[in-house]
């Protein structure tokens, strides 16, 4: 793998885990401002909102789960690496329902296209790094 | 020998991770059976709304994930023996939030499921937690 795709993929990988120990930690203990962050970060406007701090705390707890071992794949890629297929599946996934409920994402919570896309490059571009590099590495 | 080693372990791992793949998948593509989960498994009324509808994807899809860890950890409890230690802690989390639902969350928001089921499911999760826990500190 060219060194500098190498490099990418630590760097998304040290920026996945650190968005998945913050997100899961004001989901879990600050669900309020939980929602005003996911507004600004998704462009998220939800109308009802008690069901969705519910919903956020177990989310935040597998999220820092996520994170946590996000990390410990960073401190020794070489015994860990097969992780990295989850986390291009997790990511896959959340591609996934991004394009197949993109209507009821635009209508039901607000987001743009441009913030639908977006977000949907920034996981294909982890999901493909980190495929590539754990296939690098077998 | 060695691959017998750890028998109770990996079949414990294994059936968390089944449940947790299967949830996770239940969640994605089966949403109107998410409210009987989250009413059985959560304790939670979920009101199957368009927000909702969109909002159990990233929670399904990071529960399937975690089965797929402790799928691996299952695979080979040696080399993953600190992911099943985060799993350990991600059910001490839960047990807590359990707890703390009970008491915080508002009235209609509680599912009314039979209290002793509540308080068999938290112990449930808690045992499987120390277990984990216990046989994965014996691991070398």
């Amino acid at each position: 793998m060219p060194a500098v795709l190498e490099i990418a993929t630590l760097i998304y990988l040290f920026l996945f885990s650190c968005y998945h120990i913050i997100t899961g930690v004001i989901s879990v203990f600050f669900p309020n401002f939980a929602i005003r962050f996911y507004k600004m970060l998704y462009g998220f406007h939800p109308k009802e909102t008690e069901q969705l701090k519910m919903t956020l705390r177990p989310w935040g707890n597998f999220a820092i789960v996520t994170g946590v071992i996000g990390f410990m794949v960073l401190y020794n890629i070489d015994r860990f690496f097969l992780i990295l297929f989850p986390f291009a599946l997790l990511l896959s996934i959340r591609i996934w329902y991004r394009l197949e409920l993109r209507s009821q994402l635009y209508r039901d919570l607000k987001v743009t296209k441009l913030q639908n896309w977006r977000m949907i490059i920034i996981q294909l571009l982890g999901a493909v790094l980190f495929v590539w590099f754990a296939f690098s590495l077998l | 020998m060695a691959s017998n080693k750890h028998q109770s372990l990996k079949i414990l791992l294994w059936i968390v991770a089944v449940y947790h793949i299967g949830l996770g998948l239940l969640g994605i593509f089966a949403k109107d059976f998410a409210v009987t989960l989250a009413k059985n498994f959560f304790n939670f009324n979920l009101t199957l709304t368009d927000q909702t509808y969109w909002i159990i994807n990233p929670l399904a899809a990071y529960i399937l994930i975690f089965g797929v860890f402790m799928a691996l950890a299952a695979k080979d409890p040696v080399k993953y023996k600190n992911v099943i230690y985060v799993g350990v802690v991600l059910f001490a989390i839960r047990v807590l939030q359990r707890v703390v639902f009970f008491v915080t969350a508002p009235e209609g928001l509680v599912s009314n499921i039979d209290p002793i089921r509540n308080i068999i499911m938290l112990v449930v999760v808690a045992i499987i937690g120390i277990a984990m826990f216990v046989m994965a500190k014996k691991v070398k």
